[in-house]
């Protein structure tokens, strides 16, 4: 078909076309362009709001890793932790930078505080593992502090299944606060069994169990 | 189509679309749209709709073992292991991203710049060591930068798990108190000796220990094999190669080791020419034929005052040091050897090999022996192991096949899945042996590749089921296990009696053995004994006391006080340190297990 006409044919066929094509070409054209440079921008801009969150993260990682840490460190991981938490929130960072906070309370002495700030993640919304870990650190805070009832009710739910070894060993540390040691015995034991089903390690559940006295040593 | 595509395309939203997937073509290549919608054959499995292929899984084996981390031929084991690694990986990949951990290509150059493995021995960073290493490691800077970042996310997520942990100091507390608690006690071991009269196994006694203990007794499903194998260094080992040969390996060899070279140099082209120097050339060489010293000779003839000196000494030198022809004499040369006249750039030399960093003859032989032989007989193996291939496929037997290459057909006695031993043991072998096609339908096996020197091929030629054995055929054992039980159980009651009677106040004539405030690591008694008495209840008034069975005696233990020992600081730090680490582990461990069973994971 194009083969028989001539030049100033084609070239008129293809002005015709353009006319009539032309503009819709271009309007796709610059929407694909202002699209890729919108995208990019978009993409520029989450950049650096990551980086920034992953800076602050770094340097709050960095303070923790000193066990010893001094009023000063503590003031500067607290101002980190409420940048992360106020400007980054849903991120990993925020949750993880929330996790924090009991830390530095505790290491303060405060357990009340402790208790609010984990209780925070559990009632926020964190990621679900994260509510786990501080559900089992919630528990452990409240029996230090003389509430072991708390405890057992924090640990009564919301804990999946691979952290249950951690769970039934801290249950076992509220019974053992209550004084009702048959029960304590029984989450000893079953802490342990867990540990070996989940190829865990726990620390110290052979010596509680033992200094309970184990029961058929008597016989 | 095409028809109705263009009156379809007349539309304006069409023509948008169009001009929309041009540009994206053109921006970012025809692959954009490509790999979007095809999957690739090459994936081994998909994490959460993210793939990991046989490349890296590959990549990462053979990174294992270029690090001498693993022996080759633990390769096959390695690979799992490497896949399970990979999905590990890539859940917590996943979760870190999803969760908005990041690193900036900033952050990552100025992490690279900080790490030791990259920096001269002034400490600071050095590219070309850089690019050497990551080559050296099988990486490029682009696919390093990626696995370091998504290194660096996970150890964010790690971090942040396990640094955000405390200890509280009651339980830092209670800890040290349990650890460092002291018990006093008496124990007494009762052996079978102390009984009245030893007990003795009834064969209604036996019978039932045999019957409830019915799965010691199995014997497993088992097979008899035959099988052939073809063996490149078996076939070398008998391969004759005459003196010539080896003599001309031992020259070959000889012609890249390391030397030490001499030489007289005469330069022409100044106050000489060509011929002239050449001519001076020929007057030393007939000098040496006369028996005069070449490093006197050089001393006086040579125009390289550097080495002219040191009797023209060039030192020990390898392949790549000098020009083509000097090289070519240098190393086609033996010890003590001085070459014709050679031309390179610097002018006209002769050289002499001092000394050869090489072996003698006699001491490589064996050596030479083996590679020789084995490249000699590579065609034949490679000949053969094809026939193999070939005939073991085609034939109802071993025999033929056997018979046919001019191999000896081996037989086994009866062998157990899991009890193999020598060849048999090796991996894949048992596998083959009970795979569907050798063992149910019959059939010869493939051919197996042991290593890179032996192929096998296999074949059933008996099997038998698991069974129950007979009691007359393990009498002895039945016997053995049902004795040494009545007699422990004996002693049991033995201790309970006399814990009884003890307990009752009786005065009893017990040999006691005192314990006097131990730790649990102490070793003042048998380790059962200890770890007994750190399991009894406290005294409350007069002694606790229990036993314990510790191998073929039993322990009566009374226990008389315990006390919360000293206060070390020491320990105490140990106890709490110990204690973190592993809840730690464990916040780590166990996000993984969580993920993995929330995840979806398909293994292709």
């Amino acid at each position: 078909m194009a083969e028989l006409r001539s030049e100033e044919e084609q070239l008129d066929a293809i002005k015709a076309w353009w006319k009539n094509n032309g503009t819709s070409l271009i309007a796709g054209v610059v929407i694909a362009v202002s699209g890729v440079l919108g995208w990019n921008a978009w993409q520029n801009y989450q950049e650096n709001q990551s980086e920034a969150a992953s800076l602050r993260y770094q340097q709050l990682l960095s303070l923790a890793a000193d066990p010893a840490l001094d009023e000063g460190g503590r003031a500067e991981a607290r101002g980190l932790i409420d940048e992360i938490t106020d400007n980054h929130g849903r991120t990993l960072y925020a949750d993880l930078a929330q996790m924090f906070e009991a830390r530095l309370a505790v290491a303060e002495g405060d357990l009340a505080a402790a208790r609010a700030a984990l209780g925070d993640v559990i009632d926020g919304n964190a990621r679900d593992y994260i509510q786990a870990l501080a559900r089992l650190r919630l528990a452990r805070v409240q029996i230090a502090d003389g509430n072991p009832e708390a405890a057992l009710e924090v640990l009564d739910s919301g804990i999946p299944d691979s952290l249950s070894a951690q769970r039934q060993d801290i249950r076992g540390d509220a019974f053992v606060a209550l004084e009702r040691d048959d029960e304590a015995r029984d989450a000893y034991r079953q802490a342990m069994a867990l540990a070996v089903e989940h190829g865990q390690s726990l620390y110290g559940v052979q010596l509680k169990l033992d200094n309970l006295g184990a029961e058929d040593a008597t016989l | 189509m095409l028809q109705s595509i263009r009156d379809r395309s007349k539309s304006w939203g069409a023509k948008i679309i169009i001009g929309a997937v041009v540009v994206t073509m053109a921006l970012f290549g025809v692959d954009s749209l490509v790999t979007l919608f095809t999957g690739s054959p090459d994936d081994v499995a998909e994490v959460n709709g993210q793939t990991i292929t046989r490349q890296q899984v590959e990549m990462n084996v053979q990174r294992a073992i270029r690090s001498g981390q693993v022996p080759p031929e633990q390769e096959r084991a390695l690979r799992n292991q490497v896949l399970d690694e990979l999905i590990t990986d890539a859940l917590l990949d996943s979760y870190a991203e999803d969760g908005g951990l990041f690193l900036s290509e900033g952050q990552l150059d100025q992490l690279i710049v900080t790490l030791p493995e990259f920096q001269d021995q002034n400490g600071r960073f050095d590219a070309d060591l850089f690019r050497n290493r990551l080559a050296s490691a099988g990486y490029s800077p682009t696919s390093f930068r990626e696995e370091l970042k998504a290194d660096m996310q996970r150890q964010q997520l790690q971090q942040g798990l396990a640094f955000s942990d405390f200890t509280l100091e009651s339980e830092r507390e209670r800890l040290g108190e349990l650890q460092r608690q002291t018990r006093s006690f008496r124990y007494h071991l009762l052996e079978v000796g102390d009984l009245e009269t030893p007990p003795e196994a009834s064969e209604e006694q036996l019978e039932a220990y045999y019957e409830v203990n019915a799965d010691n007794y199995q014997r497993p499903e088992q097979v008899r094999l035959e099988y052939v194998i073809i063996d490149r260094d078996e076939m070398a080992a008998e391969y004759e190669l005459d003196e010539q040969a080896l003599r001309d390996a031992y020259a070959e060899r000889g012609s890249d080791a390391e030397r030490r070279v001499s030489h007289i140099m005469v330069t022409f082209n100044g106050e000489r020419s060509r011929e002239e120097a050449e001519a001076r050339l020929e007057e030393v060489q007939a000098r040496l034929d006369e028996g005069d010293d070449f490093a006197e000779l050089a001393e006086e003839y040579s125009d390289d005052t550097s080495t002219s000196g040191a009797g023209g000494d060039l030192g020990t030198v390898s392949r790549g040091f000098f020009d083509d022809a000097f090289e070519n004499a240098a190393f086609s040369l033996g010890e003590g050897d001085t070459s014709d006249i050679v031309e390179s750039g610097n002018g006209l030399h002769l050289i002499r090999v001092t000394e050869l960093d090489m072996p003698s003859f006699e001491a490589i032989r064996d050596d030479l022996q083996r590679e020789a032989a084995l490249s000699e007989v590579t065609d034949d193996f490679n000949r053969r192991v094809q026939q193999l291939i070939d005939d073991s496929f085609a034939a109802d037997d071993l025999q033929s096949v056997a018979d046919d290459i001019g191999l000896e057909l081996q037989t086994t006695d009866w062998v157990s899945r899991d009890a193999a031993e020598g060849v048999l043991s090796e991996p894949g072998v048992m596998e083959a042996a009970f795979s569907d096609d050798v063992l149910v339908e019959g059939f010869n096996s493939e051919v197996l590749e042991l290593d890179d020197d032996r192929r096998m091929v296999l074949r059933v030629a008996d099997h038998r089921d698991a069974t129950l054995l007979e009691l007359d055929e393990v009498r002895e054992r039945v016997e053995a296990s049902v004795m040494a039980n009545l007699r422990r159980e004996a002693l049991r009651d033995l201790a309970a009696s006399q814990i009884e009677a003890l307990r009752d106040g009786d005065e009893l004539d017990i040999d006691w053995q005192a314990v006097e405030s131990v730790d649990r690591q102490s070793g003042a008694a048998p380790q059962a004994v200890i770890r007994a008495a750190f399991r009894l209840p406290r005294p409350e008034d007069g002694a606790r006391y229990g036993h314990v069975v510790d191998g073929d005696r039993v322990a009566i233990i009374a226990l008389d006080s315990v006390a919360s020992g000293e206060v070390d600081a020491e320990v105490e730090g140990f106890v709490t340190q110990m204690a973190e680490r592993l809840r730690a582990q464990a916040a780590i461990q166990g996000l993984l297990e969580y993920l993995r069973s929330t995840a979806e994971i398909e293994r292709l």
